[in-house]
């Protein structure tokens, strides 16, 4: 059964490469939402089993979406991976407390994180997954 | 200054202070000649002697002029049958024995009898001094005291109380006149009093020469002390018609009449010494007197100089009396000489001490950061003026009081444990710690470092600086590096993304030009990307806010993945990459990200600088309290000059015109920081053709496994 994954996303450049690189992977059904207040929404009614999140967005952040989606019952197995700019300790312990799994740097290689994603679903969600947030400095030149 | 000197004038002190008290007791011995009854006297005597050594009885034993036998002439404390002829017998024992006080105890091998009866009466400790003056023995004063024991002190005081007790029986005896008795116990008096206070040398050497006159009625006295070396002997100052002659004269030690005074050390009468064959022609103008008086000064033992008294032809001869008061005069004076220059010596550095201190002070109130002194309970011992307007407070409201209890309760945990690091830091760690706090809206860093006196912890000095200011600056730098953050990277998240799937979907496209140019895009993103994140991380760490995740770590890991991430690279050069590992490194508080950020940066030069088919070491290894990771090339090398100048940003070998390599400069200014931001050190070692080895340390401390 494919993995459905709810993209929190403001930015719709960014929505639909994520879309697409998961559909080049394959094995996704993704579903969009363009800020926090819809983006609960749309996880009460399709039930993802992961979601990405962007953190600075319109209505209600990325901080305080997570929050709310861990503090209702319905909502709060789903694993919540980060896709943020800001990659210094204090936010990603922000982000931890505010119960995400992981945090991914932005920017991001496409395809890889979607077999991350592949790789969280595989597992199981073990929780706290602080080893997601890998630096782009290993980029080659 | 010796340990000696100080003891012996703390001494002097104190049987000169029980010397007024034997004052007393010399008049009582004179009322005895005019009837009152000498068993009071004695009693007053012991009373004195009593209360200077803190003794519970005692008694004093004397010859009995009749009958030549000894008898308790006054006792306290003891019961009347204390003292049978076994006492008796003791007390010649010890009469025998020498003239010094004498601590009485009893061992099972050899008993002694005085303090058998002193136990009697429940004491612990006893002592015994002998009274004589001049050879003939008087008696012998028992003391015994509930304590464990006499100390030095009161052994001296109640040897000094016996001595005089003699000697003041003695004059009663000898003193006729009345009037005669009279002056000698004001000079007594006087003496005693310039002993007792502190005074400089001068004044009590004039004290000394007046009063050395009036005791032994003599027209001239004189002082003189042994000058540095020892050779010679100085007049410092004189009293009386020789007065001017006898001043500022030296004399030899070696010659006639010094010579033998300070062989004796006993103190002599000289009658009509010009005339005397052993006097050196030279010196007779000198000695051209009727009668001298000369008495060594002595402490401890060494000869420190003379006391002096003469009568011109025509004037009174000295008595044999007269040589025992004048000796003792100047052991007196000589007490209150070595008072006085240990008096004097402390006023020097007390003068010093104080100027110093002034100038410190200067220094202090006029520094603009913030003082505080604290003693190692955390009690502020000493504020300045800028520490004082920092906080807000007067010095007066802040010194004596907790340090810690003065702060915002959120921040008094960082300071303890702050505190606590100072205090317990040995000297290989670096003795500075840093907190920041706030007082109201002031930002203030506290630097703190130990005071160690002399190996021991005596509290702390803190520096404070307002760095509010800079603070401030630091956060809207801050707030702009996040904000640019974020729009930089949102256009470059799309970018990256959509190269990358251009490139996945490119086995479909056959045309090659174009996945040629989409090979340069996705490279030249990726090397904005890489610019964009190191102008952050140099403008985070410019404003002091680049902060560290630290958890356990191990090195090896970070470098084993480093080297995953350069493999690519390397392999395009056919570069070979090696990780070695000397004994096994313990793992180390750092942050993963961030060490490993730094070894692909050292990798990413070497590969870069490295010849094709190359080699690249890595090296970690364990260093007294370190991690020390090198990352060695077989490259070109690095100029001497520029081996310091490598590691500032934007700072390339050769300048940017030489950037044909690629790269912005900024990689080694960002790992030096990374790498001091965990307390380490990065230094490069590098000779010209032959390679660089790029060199870090991590602190490992002890008990990391
Ligand atoms: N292994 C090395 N061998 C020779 N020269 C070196 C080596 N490492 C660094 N350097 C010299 O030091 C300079 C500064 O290095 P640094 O890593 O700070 O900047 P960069 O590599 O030029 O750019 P960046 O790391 O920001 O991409 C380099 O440009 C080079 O001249
Ligand atoms: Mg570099």
């Amino acid at each position: 059964m494919a993995t459905k994954v709810l993209i929190i996303e403001d930015e719709p450049e960014i929505q639909a490469i994520l879309e697409m690189s998961l559909q080049q992977v394959g094995g996704f059904d993704t579903v969009i939402a363009n800020d926090g207040i819809e983006g609960i929404e749309r996880a009460l009614r399709d039930s993802p089993d992961i979601i990405l999140m962007d953190v600075l967005m319109p209505r209600l952040d990325g901080y305080a979406t997570c929050r709310r989606i861990k503090e209702d019952q319905r909502l709060s197995k789903i694993p919540v991976i980060f896709l943020t700019a800001r990659t210094d300790p204090h936010d990603i312990e922000r982000a931890m407390r505010a119960g995400a799994t992981g945090c991914v740097a932005k920017p991001f290689d496409p395809l890889k994180l979607a077999g991350q994603i592949s790789k969280i679903r595989e597992e199981g969600d073990r929780g706290d997954r602080r080893d997601l947030p890998r630096r782009p400095h290993g980029t080659p030149k | 200054m010796t340990d000696e000197t100080y003891h012996d004038a703390r001494t002097g002190r104190q049987s000169s202070l029980a010397l007024d008290d034997l004052l007393s007791l010399d008049r009582l011995c004179w009322l005895h000649k005019s009837g009152a009854d000498i068993s009071d006297c004695l009693n007053l005597m012991l009373t004195k002697a009593a209360a200077a050594t803190e003794s519970s009885c005692g008694a004093v034993l004397l010859r009995d002029e009749r009958s030549g036998k000894r008898r308790v002439a006054a006792s306290f404390g003891l019961p009347e049958d204390s003292f049978s002829t076994r006492q008796m017998r003791e007390v010649n024992r010890i009469l025998a024995l020498g003239n010094e006080p004498y601590l009485l105890n009893s061992k099972p091998e050899r008993p002694s009898p005085l303090m058998e009866a002193l136990e009697k009466a429940s004491a612990k400790s006893g002592m015994a001094m002998p009274m004589r003056v001049d050879g003939s023995v008087t008696g012998l004063v028992v003391l015994g005291s509930e304590r464990e024991t006499y100390s030095e002190q009161q052994l001296a005081v109640a040897g000094g109380i016996a001595r005089y007790s003699a000697l003041a029986m003695e004059r009663a005896n000898a003193c006729k006149d009345s009037e005669d008795r009279l002056g000698f116990l004001e000079t007594i008096a006087e003496i005693s009093s310039v002993l007792a206070s502190e005074r400089d040398l001068n004044s009590t050497l004039s004290v000394v020469v007046e009063q050395a006159a009036a005791l032994v009625n003599a027209e001239s006295t004189a002082v003189g002390l042994l000058e540095e070396d020892g050779s010679v002997l100085r007049c410092l100052v004189a009293h009386g018609p020789l007065a001017d002659a006898l001043r500022g004269q030296t004399f030899d030690l070696t010659e006639w009449p010094l010579r033998s005074v300070f062989k004796s050390r006993k103190a002599q009468a000289l009658v009509d010494p010009s005339n005397n064959p052993r006097l050196r022609p030279k010196d007779v103008e000198t000695w051209r007197v009727k009668s001298a008086l000369l008495a060594p000064l002595t402490l401890k033992d060494t000869v420190i100089g003379l006391l002096a008294a003469a009568n011109k032809h025509g004037g009174r001869q000295f008595s044999a009396v007269d040589v025992r008061v004048f000796e003792t005069l100047a052991n007196h004076a000589a007490i209150a000489i070595s008072n006085s220059r240990l008096f004097e010596r402390n006023q020097r550095a007390l003068a010093r001490l104080e100027a110093e201190r002034t100038k410190l002070e200067g220094i202090l109130e006029n520094l603009a950061d913030g003082v505080i002194v604290c003693d190692a309970d955390h009690r502020i011992t000493l504020v300045n003026r800028a520490a004082e307007e920092i906080m807000e407070t007067s010095a007066e409201s802040l010194l004596g009081h907790d340090l810690v209890s003065l702060h915002p309760i959120e921040y008094r945990k960082v300071l303890r444990q702050m505190l606590h690091a100072v205090s317990s830091a040995d000297g290989a760690e670096s003795p500075l710690h840093e907190a920041k706090v706030e007082y109201g809206h002031k930002i203030i860093r506290i630097s703190a470092s130990p005071v160690v006196v002399g190996g021991s912890y005596q509290g702390f000095a803190m520096a404070l600086q307002d760095v509010t200011a800079a603070e401030e600056v630091g956060r809207a730098k801050a707030e702009f590096v996040s904000t640019v953050a974020h729009e930089l990277k949102t256009p470059l998240t799309s970018l990256k993304g959509s190269i990358g799937l251009m490139l996945a979907s490119a086995p479909d496209v056959s045309d090659a030009r174009f996945r040629e140019l989409a090979a340069i895009a996705q490279n030249n993103s990726n090397r904005l990307i890489r610019l964009v994140d190191d102008m952050m991380d140099i403008a985070k760490i410019e404003a002091g806010r680049m902060g560290l995740r630290v958890e356990p770590v191990s090195l090896y890991e970070c470098a084993v993945d480093a080297v995953k991430d350069v493999q690519q690279s390397a392999a395009e050069k056919c570069i070979s990459l090696t990780v070695r590992l000397v004994g096994a490194p313990p793992l180390v508080p750092a942050d993963r990200d961030r060490v490993e950020q730094v070894i692909t940066n050292l990798l990413n030069n070497a590969i870069r600088f490295s010849p094709e088919n190359g080699e690249v070491i890595v090296s970690i290894r364990r260093i007294h309290g370190f991690l020390r990771v090198s990352v060695q090339d077989f490259g070109p090398g690095i100029p001497r000059k520029d081996l310091k100048r490598v590691f500032e940003k934007f700072y390339q070998v050769g300048g940017p015109a030489s950037r044909k390599a690629g790269g912005s400069g900024l990689g080694l200014a960002i790992s030096k920081a990374i790498v001091e931001q965990h307390g380490g050190k990065m230094y490069v070692r590098s000779t010209l053709g032959h390679g660089s080895s790029f060199v870090f340390t991590i602190p490992a401390p002890a008990g990391n496994k």
